[in-house]
């Protein structure tokens, strides 16, 4: 590997293009008959169920509890309750959220409604383990409970989660899990130097984690080893194995980073000995199944971590029987995007340069809210301020995931371009830039480290205006009413695009008989990275697309690291390990190619044992692969088929190969070196609305949705991030609210009916559009595409309705209702 | 909030359900077979329904003798005869993914009739079979995506193409409501299409994708 390891410097091979890519994936029969099998589906002979409570009570402790109806029902096998010897030593090492604090693995105590805790039973069926969760009398004390963040924040509150571990230094009691001030620039300085400060305050309700499997994970020892199928993306091995673990976060662990972020000076209270490892690693094997979806609002890590932790040890006391732990759709509504509410100040001059912005947010903490516009402008002076207290309402938190973000960021540019009568689109482009940098800094540091000299932004933003009829169809707020006695409305969203590369994991090749398998362990849930691994590495390599799969790996310990999802960061993290593993095979082949092959055959039917060269006389550099054959670039006519190649040499050599790549190096600026590295490549979204003024109704007409995806691999599977994730955005904008009693802190709308997601007929067709700047980090330039496009869109609509109406409806999501209030028509 | 109280869920049990059993209710909100209904089902009546399950599942002990009102069916399942002696609050997917072991009726919302992924063909009509008693299907026709991919029916292949699915979870939902469809309608129209498959509901939105490789089938099929 060079030294100077420039991804987005490496060229595609000849021919790589994957905007008319529609090559089929691989799992798309499975998928489309019915016969892929998720986790959920699994059934193995002899397999027990285990089912957890849920609480009934938003904030209520666990008295007493009676399982003797419940033991005695036929078909119970074991039951495990909050105070058992097995259980209580897992309190507070149950799920990690946002390097705050702990969830709970079984507790006592329930802290929010539906809460999986107290106790859980094993039976021979789902339908058993639920008629013994009833016959379980409880005896409960009810305690106060919280809604309101404000409320939390209050040093007289009510302690209301007394058994979570906070682990933040500025964590105070009652409930604060975290406060802090972050200032870039000098804000007052900014304010200074604004011709306007306006001033508003947006709130966002929770909603759920878009998730259609819930929960679910079959474990089975044998003897000391120990079998997992999983649900979703934990990394489980270090969890079980680690006995340190108990004593430090988790956190990307769970996403398949494989790293453990140390947090040794919070341990969690209450234990003096370190826990012992449920397994040593060696002997830990995870086989993944199919999963279901699951996106957004990232604290569902807790709970797939702490699930599996709770299987490991039912199916311990189930003596070798595998014993599958599921959960039932209220799991949806334990985790989700979080809410929040912006107390934003903005500074601007007359031309749209925002001099300052200046966030005050109580809401949990995922990133600073301000760090995606840091990340994407050139504003020079920015300041976070972050309260988060602890609510009665589940752990909505999510790090990277963009809302919380995206929102504010968003809402900002639409009210300056408001208050100085601009359009949009222009006040985005005056102040693009990069962590308080403007274009023509950026754009020496592009050339400087070999990236292409372009401004990603301003092609986005134009073709999505073309796409849009958007210099056409613009107009001043509340001023153009439709023939259908509407209001139309423009909505537009920008920001930079996500992840780039980070390295870590690694690729493992092997070729045999021509065939090639890409081995690696990642949780799919549909974004259909896989085709474009596949695509890379048939490109690079030389091989045919068709003779390319890409299969899960039985996991020993860290033998194939999870690689990471897919969507957000698939491609960026993976490819590079990728194209250089098949760059790394096509030169192992052409070698073996023009090398004299071994004088004794391996074994029988193989081909080797000539003595000759399959190209005589020939050198590396005269050969070349593609589509499966090796030939002779002067003669392609004189060829050999790769699996002839590789067949020959597989006995002596095999064709197995696993880089690793190196972390980023080399960037420079101003001939000296300079890490940082800037997020180059934008996305924009365009919406058109029609407002009925009489019903409040927002109906969405058009969308246009345009991502620079630096480098693009798969168009399907692009486009798929886009539509899809325009779609979530949408109705976390305008129709997705969890909602909660009041009085008693009971969901009201915790199923599928009463919890507004859209159907087929909610939504125009969306247009997607692709731009390839070649400004990211990873392979060939390419950066995410995936969550990044739900997270923006977030917040689209109430810009749409300000422009249609000339109202403000900054209380998302923005629903009928709260249209209605702003035009004074309730 | 701030005063403690106890109770007891079993006091709690005696206080807020009624009497009314799952079977009962099924048939009282005419939904026992109901695929085309399920979008219609009123909020209003939703949180009822989920407490009346709850409550006759209280009421009914799967596992009491008091249960033991077996009725024994016979019913061919992608052309397949079964025969299966079927308790009564046997739900039709539960007996075609537990007693058959199909995997593509799958189960989002819990049984609610509220998502469209557990969508069979039932005698020609899509029917929602989370909330079919299975004792009520004596006789009955039923094909599953699975039975469809086999027959090779050209909607698996235009599904395919269009890419209309991302983690698959819903897609056998909309697969079988699609093919009834095209069962009853072979020339349908997009807002046909999307009609038909308003009431099945997709996470990962691919909603855009169904209607072009409905109609794509169709076509196929009037080549056939």
């Amino acid at each position: 590997m060079p030294e100077d390891y420039k991804p987005w410097t490496w060229k595609p091979p000849e021919g790589f293009s994957a905007l008319d890519h529609t090559s089929s994936r691989q799992d798309a029969h499975d998928k489309v008959s019915g016969q892929a099998v998720y986790t959920r589906d699994l059934d193995f002979p002899g397999m027990l169920y285990a089912k957890i409570l849920t609480s009934p009570y938003a904030h209520a402790k666990i008295v007493s509890m009676d399982t003797s109806k419940a033991e005695a029902l036929t078909g119970v096998r074991d039951i495990l309750k909050y105070n058992d010897p097995d259980i209580v030593f897992e309190n507070s090492t149950g799920g990690y959220c946002s390097s705050q604090y702990n969830i709970l693995t079984l507790p006592g105590t329930s802290d929010f409604f539906q809460q999986p805790m107290g106790v859980v039973v094993v039976a021979d069926s789902e339908e058993i383990c639920d008629r013994a969760l009833r016959l379980i009398v409880i005896e409960w004390e009810e305690r106060p409970f919280i809604l309101d963040m404000e409320e939390s924040l209050q040093p007289d509150a009510p302690k209301i989660m007394p058994d979570i571990v906070r682990l933040n230094p500025s964590a105070k009691d009652p409930n604060i899990v975290q406060t802090n001030t972050t200032e870039i620039g000098d804000i007052q300085k900014g304010f200074a130097e604004a011709d306007k400060i306006i001033e508003y305050t947006i709130t966002r309700a929770p909603n759920t984690t878009a998730g259609v499997e819930a929960m679910a994970c079959v474990v089975q020892w044998r003897g000391d080893f120990l079998d997992i199928w999983p649900h979703h993306t934990a990394h489980v091995e270090p969890m079980l194995s680690n006995p340190s673990l108990p004593s430090i976060g988790l956190s990307f662990v769970s996403l398949g980073y494989g790293s453990i972020q140390a947090d040794i000076k919070s341990p969690p209270k209450d234990r003096k000995d370190p826990l012992p490892p449920i397994c040593e690693a060696n002997k830990i094997s995870v086989t993944m199944p199919y999963q279901g979806a699951w996106y957004g609002g990232i604290a569902w890590l807790g709970y797939s971590t702490a699930f599996i932790r709770m299987a490991a040890i039912l199916a311990k006391r189930a003596q070798n029987r595998p014993v599958k732990l599921v959960y039932d759709e209220s799991n949806f509504y334990l985790t989700g995007d979080d809410a929040a509410i912006y107390r934003c100040k903005v500074g601007a001059k007359r031309d749209g340069t925002i001099t300052a912005c200046d966030w005050h947010v109580v809401g949990p903490f995922g990133e600073l809210h301000i760090d995606k516009t840091h990340e994407s402008t050139k504003i020079p002076n920015l300041r976070n301020t972050q309260e988060w207290a602890l609510i009665n309402q589940g752990h909505h938190i999510c790090f990277r995931h963009g809302s919380q973000c995206c929102v504010p960021h968003n809402i900002m540019f639409d009210h300056v371009a408001a208050e100085f009568g601009l359009d949009p689109t222009e006040v985005a482009l005056k102040n693009d830039g990069c962590r308080e940098h403007d274009w023509d800094w950026i754009t020496r540091y592009q050339k400087e480290n070999g990236f292409p000299q372009r401004q990603s932004l301003r092609e986005v933003i134009k073709l999505g205006k073309e796409a849009i009829h958007w210099d056409k169809k613009w107009h001043a707020p509340g001023a153009r009413k439709l023939p259908n006695g509407r209001m139309h409305g423009l909505g537009f969203v920008h920001i930079n695009e996500w992840s780039w590369i980070s390295g870590r994991q690694f690729a493992c090749l092997i070729l045999r008989d021509g065939k090639l398998t890409i081995i690696g362990m990642r949780a799919d849930h549909g974004m259909d990275t896989e085709s474009a691994f596949r695509h890379s590495v048939a490109t690079e390599a030389g091989l045919r697309y068709e003779d390319i799969v890409v299969q899960q790996q039985r996991s020993d310990a860290n033998t194939y690291r999870f690689w990471v999802p897919g969507g957000s960061m698939g491609i960026s993290q993976n490819t590079p390990q990728l194209v250089s593993a098949a760059r790394e095979l096509k030169r192992k082949i052409i070698d073996y190619a023009v090398r004299p092959a071994s004088g004794v055959p391996m074994m029988p039917g193989l081909q080797s044992g000539s003595g000759q060269s399959m190209f005589p006389g020939k050198k590396a550099d005269e050969l070349d692969v593609k589509e499966g054959y090796v030939f002779e670039k002067a003669n392609p006519i004189n060829r050999r088929s790769v699996r002839e190649v590789a067949s020959a040499f597989w006995g002596d050599d095999p064709a197995i190969i696993h880089p690793t790549v190196p972390a980023l190096s080399g960037l420079t600026l101003n001939g000296k070196p300079h890490p940082q590295m800037y997020i180059m490549s934008r996305q924009a979204h365009f919406m058109e609305v029609e407002v009925d003024v009489e019903t409040g109704e927002v109906m969405v007409t058009n969308l246009v949705c345009v991502n620079d995806v630096g480098h693009l691999f798969n168009r399907r599977g692009a486009e798929a991030q886009q539509y899809g994730g325009a779609i979530m955005g949408l109705g976390r904008s305008a129709t997705e609210e969890k909602i909660y009693c009041p009085k008693t802190g009971v969901g009201l709308n915790f199923n599928n009916i009463g919890y507004n997601i859209g159907t087929m007929n909610d939504y125009p067709e969306i247009k997607c559009i692709i731009n390839e700047s070649h400004l990211g980090y990873s392979s060939y330039g390419a950066c995410g595409v995936g969550e990044d496009t739900g997270a923006s869109l977030s917040g689209i609509t109430a810009g749409a309705v300000y422009n249609a109406t000339g109202k403000w409806v900054l209380d998302y999501p923005v629903t009928p209702d709260k249209v209605l209030k702003a035009l004074g028509k309730i | 909030m701030s005063e403690k109280e106890k109770k007891t869920n079993e006091g709690e049990r005696k206080e807020g359900f009624g009497h009314i059993s799952r079977r009962e209710f099924l048939r009282d909100a005419g939904l026992v077979i109901g695929g085309s209904t399920m979008g219609s089902i009123a909020f209003a009546s939703e949180t009822e329904a989920q407490q009346q399950v709850k409550e006759s599942d209280v009421a009914k002990d799967p596992c009491s003798e008091e249960s033991a009102d077996i009725t024994t069916i016979e019913l061919t399942v992608n052309g397949g005869k079964y025969g299966f002696r079927v308790e009564p609050h046997w739900s039709l997917r539960q007996l075609l993914r537990d007693e058959i072991g199909l995997t593509s009726p799958k189960d989002w919302c819990g049984g609610h009739g509220a998502c469209g992924s557990c969508t069979v063909i039932m005698n020609g009509r899509p029917v929602l079979s989370c909330l079919t008693l299975a004792c009520e299907c004596d006789g009955a026709i039923i094909e599953t995506a699975e039975g469809i991919a086999k027959a090779k029916h050209p909607i698996i292949q235009s599904y395919i193409k269009w890419n209309a699915f991302q983690c698959g979870y819903c897609t056998p939902g909309f697969v079988t409501t699609a093919k009834a469809l095209l069962d009853r309608n072979p020339d349908p129209t997009e807002a046909d299409v999307r009609d038909a498959l308003a009431g099945n509901l997709c996470r990962c939105g691919t909603y855009q994708q169904h209607p072009p490789a409905v109609l794509e089938a169709a076509e196929a099929l009037k080549r056939k």
